[in-house]
């Protein structure tokens, strides 16, 4: 039996840069919002305990269709970068002529900050951009369409879709080629076709790696502000948004606190999800 | 570990509420600034040595301006330019310091109403600073609808209006039968901001409510909202929601001009200052045109204000006649195109004429229905 390592100053002290990090300004501003959400370090007016905070976001519909949007954007994102970077991943799992060149360039948007990749995208898809500019020219439509602020939130799927791309692929190439070719060579011998190998081999193999894909892009896609701000709809705004908007225009920094606090909760649920999800593929491989 | 970890955690709320008990005493002035002479006051100014101003746009004109103000009264201005959000929230979690670290700062509409309830500003500072009377004399009294009372000095004046191209619009509109017969006869030509994301919105639906509910004047000196003054204004979002379809909605200010720009629409409402700016910039074809339809358009402006708990009171009430004083606000306008908020200067090259403003420009209502306004036009038109 592996012997407990007893906790002496010399260990505490050791520890002090990594766990006090977490502890100060992690747990302390986390703590904060709760408390804050709770009607405590009321920065506007008298502090003290109350769930009304609570009751006024759990009881407004622009919050829950807020909550309800951003949800779908999480959703649809993870989803639809995983699926744009599964076949990109698979691609680039062996060298070949060219490969290195477009791998360097899949990766720009790893580069570019979320509010520039925003107004990059806007220009291809604004009133006179390019894809209006060459569906006119091709004839194709007569007048240009109105795509920017869609209110389903396209706009901010593909753009949540381009920037992650390089981050998913990233993960999701690491996981890929931890698959040995013996495993394939296999599997072709048995007469296994080109979807067997991918849907019982490769996906299974690489579900671990999925998965982290997944849950990671959905809580930047959840909790996302700028790209929302900038691309969303007129309504509902994002989680994040309406926390700004709570705080910054209402003065309504306790309702504010709510909204982080549910942003912190989905995405503790989704960590929570993700590991038991985890261990039902590791329990039924 | 664990025991560990919660000593710490504890340790931490303990150190936030000691941080946030803990406060210096405020040095005394050592001149009564309501009644000392301004020569008096610039001598204390000078004897306190430095000023630090908060300021959130017009970075390089504030940059000249203090350098101006350095060379003249040898006191050090230490400028800080910051997000608006993150100055205010500064000033707010400071004002139960006796001494805060801001001395001065701008004060823009969205926040009047929060700092003046939270007695956030020495005042009052009309009688004090020169040439107090040549400043916007409604803008003393009552910004964004919250009254003021002389403690917020107006140094910067705005105002919103119908921007429009003039080779999509021959006749623009001037009344509100004429604009709504325009949107009709024009469908998706017609944009402006989700009036929770800009004022410019704000200001447009701010003019539906004047039109269409019967006037404005009804809410003058209200507080708070009074539930029969807003029984009415279904008629509004019904106007609005009727008119969807026929209306494009956008996420900002700016976002308004910048579609007007890509031919998107035809014409927004804007502010003057944010369009002047977008065409010095490049940003908006300079054959666009502004006005305020005689319907009348909401119009208003920053101010300056000195903290309670400004450790240089002095310096920033020289400060702030600095910046106000004639040379001053005509540099800011030579260099920005900033509507001044002085009234004795002669204009040239404005977006809105001076006769424009006096004939058209509205005050905004009491911010309570403001804010009132915003929530109810996302409930009853975006929403639906």
């Amino acid at each position: 039996m592996k012997k407990k390592d007893k906790m002496t100053p010399f260990i505490i002290l050791m520890l002090i840069p990594g766990v006090g990090f977490i502890v100060f300004f992690i747990g302390s501003s986390i703590s904060i919002t709760v408390l804050q959400s709770l009607g405590f370090f009321n920065m506007m007016g008298e502090s003290g305990f109350t769930l009304g905070y609570w009751k006024s976001i759990l009881s407004s519909r622009e919050a829950i269709d807020s909550l309800l949007f951003s949800l779908r954007m999480g959703i649809l994102s993870s989803v639809g970068t995983v699926l744009v970077a599964f076949p990109l991943a698979l691609f680039f799992r062996k060298s070949g002529p060219a490969k290195g060149m477009l791998g360097s360039i899949i990766k720009v948007p790893l580069f570019i900050p979320a509010l520039v990749a925003a107004f990059l995208i806007l220009n291809l898809i604004s009133y006179h951009g390019l894809i209006n500019t060459t569906l006119m020219r091709l004839n194709i439509i007569d007048e240009p369409l109105r795509m920017l602020n869609d209110s389903f939130g396209w706009g901010v799927i593909t753009i949540q879709i381009w920037k992650n791309l390089p981050f998913v692929l990233l993960i999701l190439m690491s996981a890929i080629s931890s698959i040995r070719d013996d495993t394939i060579d296999a599997a072709r011998n048995l007469g296994a076709g080109y979807w067997s190998v991918l849907f019982r081999i490769y996906i299974p193999l690489a579900m671990p790696g999925i998965l982290v894909a997944m849950i990671l892009m959905f809580i930047k896609a959840f909790g996302d502000f700028p790209i929302t701000s900038v691309a969303g709809p007129v309504y509902p705004s994002s989680v994040a948004n309406r926390m700004q908007i709570m705080a910054n225009l209402y003065q309504e920094w306790n309702q504010a606190a709510v909204l982080g606090v549910i942003i912190i909760i989905t995405t503790f649920f989704v960590i929570w999800a993700y590991s038991r999800f985890a261990e039902l593929v590791q329990g039924g491989a | 570990m664990k025991k560990i970890l919660v000593v710490l955690l504890v340790l931490v709320m303990a150190s936030t509420m000691v941080f946030a008990a803990g406060a210096k005493e405020a040095p005394k002035a050592e001149i009564d600034l309501q009644s000392a002479s301004w020569d008096q006051i610039v001598e204390a100014a000078k004897a306190e040595g430095q000023v630090t101003f908060y300021a959130w746009y017009f970075p390089d004109y504030f940059k000249e301006a203090a350098a101006d103000f350095e060379a003249k009264y040898g006191i050090k201005v230490n400028l800080i330019i910051g997000d608006q959000t993150a100055n205010f929230n500064k000033a707010i979690s400071e004002k139960d310091s006796k001494v805060g670290t801001i001395d001065v700062m701008i004060v823009g509409g969205q926040w009047v109403k929060n700092t003046m309830d939270l007695d956030l500003f020495y005042g009052p500072i009309k009688d004090i600073i020169p040439d107090a009377d040549k400043l916007a004399p409604s803008l003393w009294k009552v910004q964004e609808g919250v009254m003021t009372n002389g403690y917020l000095a107006p140094f910067h004046r705005n105002q919103t209006g119908i921007l429009y191209d003039p080779q999509r619009v021959s006749n623009p509109p001037q009344t509100w039968a004429e604009l709504e017969a325009w949107i009709d006869a024009n469908p998706k030509k017609f944009g402006f901001n989700d009036p929770s994301k800009g004022g410019s919105g704000q200001s447009f639906v701010h003019t539906m409510i004047k039109e269409t509910t019967g006037g404005l004047e009804k809410y003058v000196g209200d507080s708070e909202v009074v539930p029969s003054k807003v029984a009415n204004w279904d008629k509004a979002w019904d106007w609005a929601y009727s008119r969807k379809d026929k209306l494009t909605f956008t996420v900002s200010n700016n976002d308004s001009i910048i579609r007007l720009n890509d031919g998107e629409i035809a014409m927004t409402f804007g502010w003057d200052d944010n369009v002047k700016d977008m065409m010095n910039k490049g940003n908006l074809f300079s054959r666009a045109k502004m006005y305020i339809p005689t319907m009348g358009a909401a119009g208003g402006g920053d101010t300056m204000g000195v903290l309670k708990n400004s450790p240089h009171k002095a310096a920033a009430l020289v400060f702030i006649a600095h910046i106000t004083s004639k040379e001053q606000q005509q540099k800011k306008y030579e260099m920005l195109g900033a509507y001044p908020a002085r009234t004795d200067i002669a204009l040239s090259g404005t977006l809105l004429t001076e006769a424009d403003r006096e004939a058209n420009a509205l005050a905004w209502f009491p911010a309570p229905y403001k804010t009132l306004m915003i929530a109810e036009f996302v409930k009853n038109v975006l929403m639906k």
